[in-house]
């Protein structure tokens, strides 16, 4: 099972994990197409990376009219189906962690598939500061592993 | 042209204020291969459609905003976006270089380059969204100081909005009046504000969520992660990356070359080192897709001070408490102030006093070197244009007022104030480079920092081609270390990436015209051989030559504040140092022959029409 970790005091609020991810996923660059993005508000000092936990009993997945969001026990990920995403926003709406986000050009939700596809997430491989973090666990347990933030 | 295989977007929203007409086209692809982006194809557009000549607060002035070739890719430090335009504090080239999150948003809402002419009726803030340009009516920020209007833009249009805007020093026309982007970030120098300011745009808002096509995706981000990887080992980066720019105040300071008081002295207080100043900081962040992460955001929820405000605003002025040089650090911030030329002009002022040049009479009380309340007084006063500070918001053009119609008290070059904190007269390469410099006493154009690591003859014949002189005093060989730098600046410039991870600035090692290259062509599937991306440099630098060249700019303007020649370094290592005229004159003449510009520092007709021809042959340039 693979989980992505994030330290929210190590990031320079730089994104260029939000950038890499969407170039990755669509071969564009900007930050708004990536499924983990930077909050970040200079005047009041803050900035922290918000991507999907893969909850274990995610509020977007019950929350989902569309029936496009699920988890997938056996690898542990939340997964959505962009094809059925209609770009309601009840997933932000409920997410705890703002680990979900919009695509405002395709009126369809982003979600961290955790480049299951790649030796390293794109996002943890661009982090210069080492603020984001993959971890390979055959069974991850809540009793000794928290997120950091 | 032939090596060329992909496309660089270069999409140009051009913006009448007179008249509300906007046009939007893209940069010929001839243009976009010879000058790239930024500061490249600004001052390509700048040459190409203002004519000689013209007062720079005037309406037919243009305000060019344009982002690197690759600012916004996310390879590493590729924030940068560049402010171009006839500066109103010297009468010649303004351009500025500027980081942030800015440059890279501007991209994503579609447009590279904005090119801003005219005058709005009343006060307007420019919105740019998915490769448009709205002119809004911007009358209720108008007054706004810097962090006032950015918290209402975003207030009004969105927390995902990055905008660049004034502040009150840009609306009342102070020569020196700069544009900010986020706390700290600024196109500072040459008085930027004070042409938006005189064009009535308050603001330019950049929003929406598209995106750059790269060509190769991880081909891209492999190199790109490749590269950070490299950057983030470097010893120099690291310590960029804990305490950022004060780190130089020492080296300054301890080589007997921090300009204190006027230049007058060249030694002060460890109250302002790099670890004094870092017991105030909360956290190191960056700008965008930054690896070195070199901005400090301190206690009080400013960001800074950098080592030029450190210098110009704390030792320039005599001032060595370290609070107080924060705060002053962040009244020009919110004032929308270059902190360069603010330092510059009141320290020539003091000076001026404390020589009784210039009397209570003009200044209304005394004006005394390391009296921080007069200072607060005295920048509050410039940026409202009023008593005294109306005659100091004239900067360099303020002589005549102040009684020194020479300038001869004044740290400045072709009427721009001197940026760095590092008195030139002992690095004889320092000082040729800001008097050559095309937009006046500025070390970002050239600054040899490698002068002073002693460096051994192999490495320096690798990086300069040639043999040169490791001996940061001796006049020899330096024009060929100034043009050098110059050369590769020009194209960090165009590509937008920050020079702090760029070679040459800080360490020979950090990214070069390969790197350059090879991201390019990655990110747009463009090629570029090194030998080409030289010629490119060169290219910039000549055409900005050329430029100041038709504003009147000839060899007695290349030269060096009159301290610099006439009164030798007092302390340290540099002790004893300072400029000889007739070595200074003999170097310049061997710079203008390495540049192939004839002896009165004019690039030749030939020359010129090499740097027009990508325009075609259809329209003549505007002069």
């Amino acid at each position: 099972m693979r989980r992505i970790y994030t330290n929210h005091a190590l990031c320079s609020g730089c994104r260029a994990c939000s950038v890499a991810c969407a170039i990755a996923h669509g071969g564009t660059a900007g930050h708004a197409g990536g499924a983990i993005q930077i909050v970040r508000d200079p005047r009041w000092g803050f900035e922290y990376q918000a991507v999907c936990r893969m909850c274990e009993d995610p509020e977007c997945v019950a929350a989902c009219m569309a029936a496009a969001l699920s988890r997938d026990p056996e690898t542990g990920r939340v997964v959505l189906d962009r094809e059925r995403c209609v770009g309601c926003w009840m997933c932000m709406m409920v997410c705890p962690h703002r680990g979900i986000h919009p695509d405002g050009q395709a009126h369809k939700a982003i979600l961290c598939d955790q480049c299951a596809d790649r030796d390293v997430p794109a996002c943890v491989k661009a982090c210069a500061t080492h603020a984001i973090a993959v971890v390979e666990e055959d069974e991850v347990s809540r009793e000794t592993v928290r997120p950091a933030g | 042209m032939s090596s060329s295989i992909g496309v660089m977007r270069s999409r140009v929203g051009s913006v009448d204020l007179s008249t509300g007409e906007i046009r939007y086209e893209d940069t010929p692809p001839d243009v976009v291969r010879s000058y790239l982006g930024g500061r490249g194809l600004n001052v390509a557009y700048l040459h190409r459609r203002l004519r000689a000549g013209v007062d720079p607060l005037s309406p037919e002035n243009l305000l060019i905003i344009g982002a690197g070739a690759l600012t916004g890719t996310g390879c590493p430090n590729s924030s940068r976006f560049n402010v171009t335009t006839k500066s109103p504090e010297s009468n010649i080239l303004g351009d500025a270089n500027c980081g942030g999150f800015f440059g890279p948003q501007l991209r994503y809402s579609g447009i590279d380059r904005l090119i801003v002419s005219g005058r709005a009726a009343h006060p307007v803030v420019l919105l740019v969204s998915g490769g448009t340009v709205r002119i809004a009516d911007g009358r209720t920020y108008w007054g706004m100081d810097v962090g006032t209007v950015q918290a209402a833009l975003i207030r009004d249009f969105g927390p995902e909005v990055e905008s660049i805007c004034i502040g009150p020093a840009g609306e009342k026309l102070v020569r020196f009046a700069c544009i900010m982007t986020g706390v700290k970030n600024a196109a500072a120098r040459g008085g930027m504000g004070a042409v938006m300011g005189s064009k009535n745009v308050k603001a330019i808002v950049a929003t929406g969520g598209g995106g750059l096509e790269i060509a190769d995706g991880d081909g891209f981000l492999d190199l790109s992660a490749e590269l950070t990887d490299y950057l983030i080992d470097s010893s120099i980066i690291k310590v960029l990356g804990r305490v950022g720019t004060p780190l130089l105040y020492e080296v300054s300071n301890h080589l007997g070359a921090i300009r204190t008081r006027n230049s007058q002295d060249s030694s002060f207080e460890n109250t302002l080192d790099a670890e004094v100043i870092h017991e105030h900081v909360t956290k190191m962040i960056a700008c965008h897709s930054c690896v070195v992460h070199c901005r400090h955001r301190h206690a009080e929820h400013g960001e800074g001070p950098e080592y030029t405000t450190i210098g110009l605003l704390g030792a320039n002025l005599g001032i060595g408490d370290t609070v107080n040089v924060i705060r002053l650090n962040d009244l020009v911030n919110r004032l929308g102030l270059d902190v360069s030329s603010t330092g510059g002009i009141l320290s020539w002022a003091m000076e001026l006093y404390q020589r009784g040049i210039i009397d209570d009479g003009l200044t209304g009380e005394p004006l005394r070197f390391g009296d921080y309340d007069l200072t607060v007084r005295l920048i509050k006063s410039i940026a409202r244009r009023e008593g005294f500070g109306d005659v100091l918001a004239e900067s360099s053009q303020a002589a005549d007022a102040l009684g020194d119609p020479e300038r001869k008290y004044l740290m400045a070059i072709k009427g721009l104030p001197q940026s760095d904190p590092h008195d030139c007269r002992y690095i004889k390469a320092f000082a040729l480079g800001i008097a050559t410099a095309s937009r006046g006493a500025d070390h970002l154009r050239s600054r040899p920092t490698l002068e002073v690591f002693n460096l051994p003859p192999d490495l320096l014949r690798e990086i300069y081609g040639t043999d040169v002189d490791h001996d940061p005093t001796s006049y020899k060989t330096k024009e060929i270390v100034v043009a050098t730098h110059e050369n590769i600046y020009a194209v960090i410039d165009a590509v937008g990436i920050c020079k702090f991870v760029c070679h040459g600035f800080n360490s020979p090692r950090l990214l070069k015209y390969e790197h350059f290259a090879q991201l390019l062509e990655k990110a747009f599937g463009v090629r570029y051989s090194v030998e080409e991306l030289k010629e490119l440099g060169e290219r910039i630098v000549d055409l900005e030559r050329v430029f100041i060249n038709r504003e009147g700019v000839r060899r007695p303007d290349d030269t060096l504040p009159w301290r610099y020649f006439e009164e030798p370094l007092p302390h340290g290592v540099a002790k004893g140092h300072r400029i000889e005229r007739e070595k200074f004159l003999a170097m310049l003449d061997r710079y203008y022959r390495l540049r192939r510009w004839n002896a009165d520092g004019v690039v030749p007709e030939e020359r010129v029409a090499e740097l027009v021809a990508p325009w075609g042959a259809r329209e003549g340039s505007p002069a």
